[in-house]
Formats: structure tokens, C-alpha cells, sequence
């Protein structure tokens, strides 16, 4: 699946699938809180933008 | 990722008789699952999710705490800092540390992936703008690490780093963007104006 999906962003180098998948083995088997970890990265992620752009228009009005 | 853990196993007619049978054969399949999983559509959701984030909010924050960093130096040479500001200050300095230290260990792992495609991304149009520090870079080519070489567990712990310091930062940002004056907005605008303006003669002396 992942080997299918990276290839369709045309990859000159070819990505290391292998350690590609031991990585996320990895992640699944000793870091379980992770996923969580990064959903709330996400959320936040998604309300930069208003963040910087509600600064700009504080400082824009002073 | 959520789909693979809410999912189930479901033990369909059961009876006393078949009970043990059953259970049996459903600890089977799960263990099937548990191997099958990493092929999970949900999985390699949040793999590329992971690239498409840290690179959006590492392009984002980059020269928002950049400029408030050079605002900050310039205001501190001229006038004495407020408690307040000197906290600010200590706070963008900070985060923007934590943001080349987030910066190198994704070069890292995209180079033991080779995923260096992604690396682009990150390339500002203006090549002096490159989002890795000079001296980071340095750092690294001087001791010539071959980058190749970080195991699986080593770019996963970086992974969980760099979310980590991310989602610090961005917390940090909110924060600085809520408790900073306008006094000190106004402080720091008239530095930078001033900065603008000097800049702007010396080019006109120049050209003359």
C-alpha cells in the first residue's frame, strides 16, 4: 500500500520501503500514545493560521 | 489507524459449545491484523499526513518567529526591555531554536528514508532562505554522518520528537501572540520602521 501510494508522487530516489514499514512497526509497538500525540499536533496545526493572521490584524490596527 | 482500532472481532452464533473454538480462531485473526496493519490505508494516512504537517508549520512558523526574533534584538540595543518583554523574547528565541532542531532531525529522516523529494518542499524559493541554519548544516557536513544509517527505531523516536517540540511551539506562538502589548507592538513597529527607512538611505547613498 505505502510502496503503491509513494510512488505516485514520482519519486526520483527511490524510497527505503523496508525501513519505511519497520519504522511505523516501530512507532505502533512502542510509541502507542503517539497517534494521539499527533491528531492534537494536527488540531493545532489547523489553528495556526488564524493564530498568526489575528496578530497581523492586532498589529495592523495598532 | 482508527478504523484498525475499533475494528472488532466479531463472534458470530455463538454457543457454549463452539465458545473455546471460537475464541480461538478470533486470537488468530487478530494476530493477522496485528502484522496486516502497518498496510492499513489509515497508517499510511498518517505517515504522509506527518510530512504534509510538520512541512506546512515549519513553513509557517519559520519566518513569523524570525521576524519577531530580529524585532526583539533590534528593540533590546536600543531601549531597556520590560520583565514582560524580556519573557517574550526568551519565549520567540526559544521556540525558534526548537524549530531548527525540529528542522535538522526531518532533513535526518528524510534522508535515511530517502525521501529527499519531500526535502524540496521544505527549499524556500530564495536558496539564502534555506530553512536549515548555515551553522546546522556545517555541523552536519563536518561530521559527515551517513545519514543512511538511522535504524528504523532511531527515525521513529526523531518522529516523535519533532512532533513533540512542534506542538510546543505552536502553544508557545499562541501564547506570545495573546500576551504581547501594544505598547510593545508599538515599540517594536517603530524600531522596525526606523530600520526600514535606514536601510533606504543607505541604498540611495549608495546609488548616488
Amino acid at each position: 500500500m505505502i510502496k503503491k501510494h509513494l510512488e505516485n508522487f514520482q519519486t526520483k530516489i527511490t524510497p527505503d520501503y523496508e525501513k519505511i514499514n519497520q519504522t511505523l512497526e516501530f512507532i505502533n509497538r512502542e510509541f502507542p500514545d503517539f497517534i494521539e500525540e499527533f491528531k492534537t499536533f494536527k488540531e493545532n496545526a489547523e489553528k495556526l493560521d488564524r493564530t498568526i493572521s489575528e496578530f497581523l490584524l492586532k498589529i495592523w490596527k495598532t | 489507524m482508527k478504523k484498525y482500532k475499533d475494528s472488532k472481532i466479531l463472534l458470530p452464533n455463538k454457543t457454549i459449545d463452539n465458545q473455546f473454538l471460537l475464541e480461538q480462531q478470533a486470537k488468530r485473526e487478530f494476530k493477522e491484523l496485528e502484522v496486516s496493519k502497518i498496510y492499513d490505508e489509515n497508517y499510511f494516512q498518517f505517515f504522509m499526513d506527518f510530512f504534509k504537517y510538520t512541512i506546512k508549520t515549519i513553513k509557517q512558523l519559520k519566518p513569523f518567529l524570525k521576524a519577531l526574533s530580529d524585532a526583539f534584538t533590534t528593540l533590546k540595543l536600543r531601549f531597556a526591555l520590560t520583565e514582560d518583554e524580556e519573557k517574550l523574547f526568551q519565549k520567540v528565541s526559544e521556540s525558534l531554536s526548537r524549530l531548527y532542531e525540529c528542522e535538522v532531525d526531518f532533513k535526518i529522516i528524510l534522508e535515511s528514508l530517502n525521501l529527499r523529494e519531500f526535502y524540496k518542499l521544505l527549499k524556500a524559493e530564495n536558496e539564502s532562505e534555506s530553512l536549515i541554519m548555515p551553522h546546522l548544516v556545517i555541523k552536519l557536513d563536518k561530521n559527515k554522518p551517513d545519514l543512511s544509517y538511522f535504524t528504523p527505531s532511531q527515525v521513529a523516536f526523531k518522529m516523535k520528537m519533532i512532533i513533540k517540540n512542534l506542538n510546543q511551539i505552536v502553544k508557545d506562538v499562541q501564547s506570545i501572540a495573546e500576551t504581547m502589548s501594544q505598547d510593545t507592538i508599538r515599540k517594536v513597529l517603530s524600531v522596525v520602521k526606523e530600520e526600514i527607512n535606514r536601510d533606504k538611505e543607505t541604498s540611495r547613498k549608495l546609488s548616488n
